[in-house]
């Protein structure tokens, strides 16, 4: 009897404890496995679109304020695409734990590579939808959306837009 | 890019590809304040959990940026310009989670 109330005794104090641990964990847990998992597979997305776009003839892209060769140009327009950007829980606590110590930052790295990465993937995408040929004078701009330490606000969002002058030849 | 009845040539380079400018008629802006949704900054917090684009607020300022572009459009159109040159973005964060997006560019008459 005695083998019994202690088995219980170890099952209340594994729940006692084990509830709280993954109320507290569970969340940054999940940010943790599933976020980097969901961001590695959005990445290995970005790849193969870039492969399409930009591997299988040039990059339309440059940021020099007048085109290379001197065709004639038909028509141009201004066009942007942009993309908001938020890193998961988990990589803010590890940039909060990194920024005590200060030096470099590994866990923004990626994610912020993918968003302007993305940003510019889009520009592509749009301009050949458009039926332009080339951009020039590629400016990408960054701005944080969010969120002012005195306010409850928890979403760390930053915005990435890359504009230039899409253009088409004669 | 339409504005009205005028077609206008909008380009962030200093001339227009392809074309001259014959006059320039001053600086054309345009500017609008959004403030986020409540309802899709709660979707932008579970979705903040995981990290990623936050795609509401993509679509948000997209809308933004276009408005802002317009009104620069329509500033430029009521001087009698048919372009906008050297156009720039500019945002500001104002008092919480309220966005400003500000376009300005030179207004010209181009051939």
């Amino acid at each position: 009897m005695a083998e019994v109330a202690n088995g219980e005794d170890v099952l209340g104090l594994i729940l006692a404890i084990g509830i709280p641990v993954l109320l507290t964990f569970g969340p940054i847990a999940f940010s943790a496995i599933y976020g980097s998992y969901y961001q590695k597979s959005k990445m290995r997305k970005l790849l193969e679109r870039e492969k399409g776009v930009g591997g299988s003839f040039k990059d339309p892209i440059s940021n020099l304020s007048t085109p290379v060769n001197d065709q004639k140009i038909m028509n141009s327009s201004l066009m942007w695409e942009s993309v908001v950007i938020g890193p998961s829980w988990w990589q803010m606590l590890l940039g909060w734990i990194g920024s005590i110590f200060g030096g470099r930052l590994n866990a923004f790295t990626d994610t912020y590579d993918w968003a302007r990465r993305e940003a510019l993937q889009r520009l592509r995408e749009k301009v050949i939808a458009s039926n332009f040929d080339d951009v020039i004078n590629l400016r990408i701009e960054t701005s944080m959306m969010s969120s002012s330490n005195k306010s409850k606000d928890k979403t760390a969002a930053m915005e990435i837009v890359a504009y230039g002058t899409a253009i088409k030849y004669e | 890019m339409t504005q009205g009845q005028v077609q206008l040539v909008v380009s962030n380079t200093e001339t227009i590809p392809g074309m001259t400018i014959v006059q320039s008629l001053g600086l054309a802006t345009g500017s609008t304040v959004r403030a986020k949704h409540i309802g899709k900054d709660i979707l932008a917090g579970f979705k903040n959990i995981i990290g990623g684009e936050l795609k509401a607020y993509t679509e948000l300022l997209s809308e933004a940026r276009n408005e802002a572009l317009n009104r620069m459009l329509a500033d430029a159109a009521a001087r009698g310009a048919n372009g906008v040159v050297n156009v720039r973005f500019a945002t500001s964060s104002v008092a919480g989670g309220a966005a400003e997006l500000f376009a300005y560019g030179t207004a010209v008459v181009v051939q």
